[in-house]
């Protein structure tokens, strides 16, 4: 009677289971949800700023003909 | 492959010190920054370059990879796995990110650094260098303090990618399950 009665038990536990898990969709979590939309906000900015002529990596790079010392020479001249 | 116990007390104790020291060498970079802009003295200026340029090439950037690659390492050998917590994933894509914007920036601060280490340095142009070093020093920080509450409060959620293996898991479990008790 009580192997009966463990059997019946676990034959439900596993169809609940299984009920439960056709039930539970997958679905994303909702602090993604608020951190893909900060991230798209994020990367609109960065692509307006971008077009306005902010290169990165490219920015403020110094060019070797304009130097301080040059410019100083011609004026002591 | 899951690690053993001492194994992963030891890649955890060198990532989160690599990691916190990132951040802490990064504040460091930020305060050069601040001091080198709220500074009228060309010697604040061009001292700041230079220590911007090692504290980024001997300290961030080797910081910044070796956090990058214990964190995958911790990743992999324990049961979080890279790809199926969305903490865990969020935490690798803004890692890799950091480090790639860090390295792409270090090639501007080593122009500068190493001009003002040279005679005659364009000053006007160095102080003008400093206003896109506080806006990559001060995201930067901003993005590793959202990877450290990532990595602090592990906020729940699976990838559809780990909801599937979980899925798969159970199933197995059940199967298992079944015939042991037949």
């Amino acid at each position: 009677v009580k192997k009966a009665n463990i059997e019946s038990r676990r034959k439900k536990m596993s169809q609940s289971q299984i009920e439960t898990d056709k039930e539970t969709s997958y679905k994303t979590p909702t602090w993604v949800k608020i951190l893909g939309i900060i991230t798209l906000v994020l990367v609109i900015l960065v692509a307006i700023l971008m077009q306005g002529g902010h290169n990165p990596g490219l920015h403020n790079m110094p060019s070797a003909d304009t130097s301080l010392s040059a410019e100083v020479t011609e004026v002591g001249e | 492959m899951i690690m053993r116990p001492a194994v992963r007390k030891i890649v955890l104790m060198i990532h989160v010190t690599c990691s916190v020291a990132w951040i802490g060498s990064v504040l460091a970079f930020l305060a050069l920054v601040i001091i080198a802009m709220n500074s009228s003295a060309s010697a604040n200026l061009l001292a700041s370059w230079i220590s911007m340029r090692l504290i980024g090439w001997y300290v961030i950037v080797p910081l910044a990879l070796a956090s990058l690659l214990t964190g995958i390492i911790m990743a992999l050998g324990t049961k979080w796995g890279l790809f199926r917590h969305y903490w865990v994933l969020i935490s690798l894509v803004l890692t890799i990110l950091a480090t790639f914007v860090l390295i792409e920036n270090m090639q501007t601060v080593n122009v500068f650094g190493l001009m003002a280490e040279t005679e005659g340095p364009e000053l006007m142009r160095l102080r003008a260098g400093l206003n896109s070093e506080l806006l990559h020093s001060g995201l930067g920080l901003a993005v590793l303090l959202v990877i450290q509450w990532l990595n602090m409060v592990k906020p729940r959620g699976l990838t559809p990618y780990g909801w599937r293996r979980q899925q798969e898991e159970r199933k197995l479990q059940r199967v298992v399950e079944s015939s042991l008790s037949s």
